[in-house]
């Protein structure tokens, strides 16, 4: 049986499209395995020296 | 693929062939992006949006970079109704790589209709304006947002389907709640928010009709279909459309009733726009026909009276040549006469001849006006008798002196007049004639005589006379 109290709750408001650059901020923003795997091998080169 | 380091091409090999760089672990896990693109865009052609934007983001999670991933994701959430994370993706897209790339298209489609992007905003608006309402409990007022949103088709948004599914369960129409779910499902098949509750409504739906005989579940789908189609409470922004008063007719009265007044219309086109067109053509038409008829009426007056002057002439001319004629008879005629006549008094004077009457005859001879005319024996004769003529003169001025001598001066006028006429050859029938006209107080005549006289003779043997006379004048 759904509990519309706690479904209710998933739902949120939306972005409005004035708010994109927002939105875009917020998703480039994300690291990728790239930006892991540069900074791995910074630290690697640095302990080396 | 570019080298992580220096950005250049790479090129087959474990190493950047600009830089040194090694880039073993950097292929792997950008290949290892693709093959998460790659499994995404299978998702998104099967429409499960929900599992392809899960691949598409682990896609970016390895590798930012991936422009295809990137433009897939746009995609897939717009098509959710996520419009503006859909436009955050495609222009983080347009920045990694500004030329050659599909985003671009996207945007400019989107940008260059404006009227779809206010209508994607005003969707935006109604739904959290719906949230607002739920979270006030205005649940009724919530729904009737969200159906505003779903009876635009355009408007692809999932989470207000689910939303407004889950106000229906709310309200237990299952049934409701199960259509809108289904449609929700023809947009993301695979989103777990939407097989919740249809797995949710669907228990629901059976545990009720469980105990339900055949006929009770039809009288209920019935039920079920007429309060789907019922009216919604009305919002203050709903228009109140009044029931139109007018009556359905018969199908053929109506195609009848179109093609009168089709045929109508048609007439009055006629009448306004083509007659008057027409009308006017052939008044123009008219016009150049009568300014032609008119022009050819001018030339042929023209014409007329032309010819008329020259028929005049030559009318002229045939008068003229008819008197000529005329005249030509008349002095033929004349001449004939005068010819008979002249014969006549040739004979009479031969007569006179031969009987020896010399005067006689050459009076008679005198009065023949044409004696050229004379040919052949007529001028034989004439010629023979002639000679009594040239005496005449002198008959008449003896006689004339005898009359002066008498005091006849008219008479002697008369004479010397004669004489003079016939032969003027010393001057004496001019001196005697001017004489006869100073006896007879005939001033001026006389003076003329005189005058004539000493410009013809002014050393004949009157010449002094004359002077004295004209000075006596």
């Amino acid at each position: 049986m759904i509990n519309f109290d706690e479904a209710i709750k998933q739902f949120h408001p939306s972005l409005e499209i004035n708010e994109v650059e927002q939105a875009v901020k917020k998703e480039n923003a994300v690291e990728d395995i790239t930006d892991i795997m540069l900074e791995i091998m910074n630290q690697t080169s640095k302990k080396g020296k | 693929m570019k080298c992580y380091k220096c950005g250049s091409f790479l090129y087959d090999g474990e190493y950047c062939s600009t830089c040194g760089a090694d880039v073993t672990v950097y292929r792997k896990i950008v290949l290892k992006s693709n093959d998460l693109y790659n499994s995404g865009l299978q998702f998104a052609r099967d429409r499960n949006l929900s599992k392809a934007a899960e691949y598409l983001k682990m896609s970016l999670k390895l590798y930012k970079g991936n422009i295809n991933a990137h433009n897939l994701l746009g995609l897939v959430y717009f098509e959710q109704g996520e419009y503006t994370l859909g436009f955050a993706h495609w222009i983080i897209s347009k920045n990694i790589q500004p030329d050659n790339n599909l985003a671009n298209l996207f945007l400019d489609q989107i940008q260059e209709d404006k009227a779809y992007v206010d209508s994607l905003n005003a969707n935006i608006k109604k739904y959290n304006k719906a949230i607002s309402y739920v979270e006030q409990e205005s649940y009724d007022l919530a729904e009737i947002q969200l159906k505003k949103i779903l009876n635009d088709n355009t408007a692809h948004m999932v989470k207000a389907y689910q939303l407004s599914a889950l106000l229906r369960i709310r309200k237990k129409k299952y049934a409701a709640a199960r259509k809108i779910l289904e449609r929700a499902q023809n947009i993301d098949a695979g989103d777990s928010t939407t097989i919740a509750l249809m797995t949710a409504v669907n228990s629901q739906i059976q545990e009720e009709e469980k105990d339900l005989t055949t006929g009770e579940l039809k009288v209920k789908r019935q039920q079920e279909t007429s309060e789907e189609d019922a009216h919604l409470p009305l919002s203050g922004d709903d228009v109140i459309i009044p029931k139109p008063s007018y009556k359905d007719y018969n199908p053929t009265t109506v195609a009848i009733i179109q093609i009168l007044i089709g045929f109508l219309v048609g007439a009055a086109l006629i009448f306004f726009v083509v007659v008057p067109a027409k009308t006017n053509s052939i008044r123009n038409e008219s016009s150049a026909l009568q300014l032609q008829l008119e022009e050819q009426v001018s030339m042929l007056s023209e014409e007329n009276a032309k010819l008329s002057a020259d028929v005049e002439q030559q009318s002229k001319a045939a008068e003229d040549l008819q008197t000529a004629a005329n005249d030509a008879s008349a002095a033929a005629s004349a001449a004939a006469q005068t010819t008979q006549q002249d014969e006549t008094l040739l004979l009479e004077a031969y007569d006179l001849y031969q009987r020896g009457e010399n005067e006689a005859c050459g009076n008679k001879l005198l009065e023949i006006g044409h004696p050229e005319s004379f040919t052949g024996a007529n001028k034989m004769v004439y010629d023979t008798i002639s000679y009594t003529k040239d005496a005449i003169p002198d008959y008449w001025y003896n006689d004339a002196m005898a009359l002066f001598e008498q005091d006849d001066f008219t008479g002697a006028l008369e004479l010397f007049t004669k004489v003079y006429e016939t032969a003027n050859t010393t001057g004496e029938s001019l001196y005697y004639m001017g004489l006869c006209h100073y006896n007879l107080d005939q001033s001026e005549q006389a003076a003329s005589r005189f005058r004539e006289y000493l410009e013809s003779f002014p050393e004949g043997p009157h010449a002094a006379e004359c002077d004295w006379l004209l000075s006596l004048l």
